[in-house]
């Protein structure tokens, strides 16, 4: 890893605690447990763009280790975890087969975000009527993750040319 | 137009057209049940009895089962420490009070109709609301 890779990998994990930080300041449905602005996707979603799946896991982690640290506990970390793990996964696959753009791309990973935590929430109390969250989470995250595609692809190709 | 655009286009068109036709038919599927909770506002005494029950579990056990029509204020204990403080009121149930960290329980405040659902997942508790058998 290169100065300026580290430099900049840096840089987007300090935005993605702010987003983070920011984001748990916006309560959004209080009604509906779970469901948030997503905006910390904004700088996965661009480190994917810009490097690769790999350095994007590693902002993402970081950053919910910070997050983590700061305001919650090993079991919020967790449960961050298991959301961030489907969400960045998918987001990987989606890249790799090359056929969305970075809105197509982000909304798959918001949704699955959201999906990753309903089962981690479903294994934890061993019901699965936690799904009755499905459908609202469900949507919160496609449209989430359709305006953070939309920034994060804007954001992504202006740094491309600094990083060049 | 590029072609990974028209794709991400195409997924989120199908995506909503799915998606909104779930919630058509959720919202389809229980004009009768809004209909039999409305009080009609005309300040009468009697409650209506829609007969709804509050199931809690812990841990995946069922500890006890609140009827919705009997107002009363309990504490529910983790075994490991920690408390989730249970209020139902005029047929609705919520957390009202917990030790939780994170307060999602609270926060998602009253839960009356059927399938809904109030978790607290530090203490690994759910609440959920049936029709009365």
């Amino acid at each position: 890893m290169n100065i300026r890779k580290t430099a900049i990998l840096g840089m987007l994990s300090a935005g993605a605690v702010i987003l983070g930080y920011v984001e748990m300041l916006i309560p959004v449905m209080p009604s509906v447990p779970g469901m948030k602005l997503g905006l910390p996707n904004l700088a996965i979603v661009t480190v994917l763009y810009l490097y690769s799946a790999r350095e994007a896991a590693l902002v993402s982690f970081v950053r919910i280790l910070i997050i983590g640290f700061l305001f919650g506990n090993l079991f919020s970390i967790c449960f961050s975890l298991s959301g961030a793990v489907v969400s960045l996964l998918l987001m990987a696959i989606l890249k790799k087969l090359d056929l969305f753009d970075t809105v197509g791309v982000s909304l798959v990973g918001g949704i699955g975000h959201n999906l990753g935590q309903i089962v981690a929430a479903a294994c934890l109390v061993q019901n699965v009527r936690v799904a009755y969250y499905f459908v609202p989470l469900i949507i919160s995250g496609l449209v989430s993750g359709v305006l953070i595609g939309i920034l994060s692809g804007i954001v992504a190709k202006r740094m491309k040319k600094v990083i060049n | 137009m590029d072609k990974k655009k028209r794709n991400t286009l195409l997924l989120v068109a199908a995506l909503v057209v799915i998606l909104g036709a779930t919630v058509l038919i959720q919202a389809v599927s229980k004009p009768n049940d809004n209909a039999s909770n409305d009080m009609g506002g005309n300040g009468t005494e009697d409650l209506v009895k829609n007969g709804m029950v509050a199931v809690i579990q812990q841990e995946g056990q069922v500890l006890m089962e609140v009827s919705l029509d009997e107002d009363r204020d309990f504490i529910v204990q983790h075994p490991t420490g920690g408390y989730n403080a249970i209020h139902v009121k005029d047929g609705k149930i919520c957390v009202s009070d917990a030790d939780c960290p994170d307060l999602t329980c609270v926060r998602t405040g009253n839960a009356y109709e059927e399938g809904q659902v109030i978790a607290c997942l530090p203490h690994r508790l759910i609440i959920y609301i049936e029709q009365e058998k």
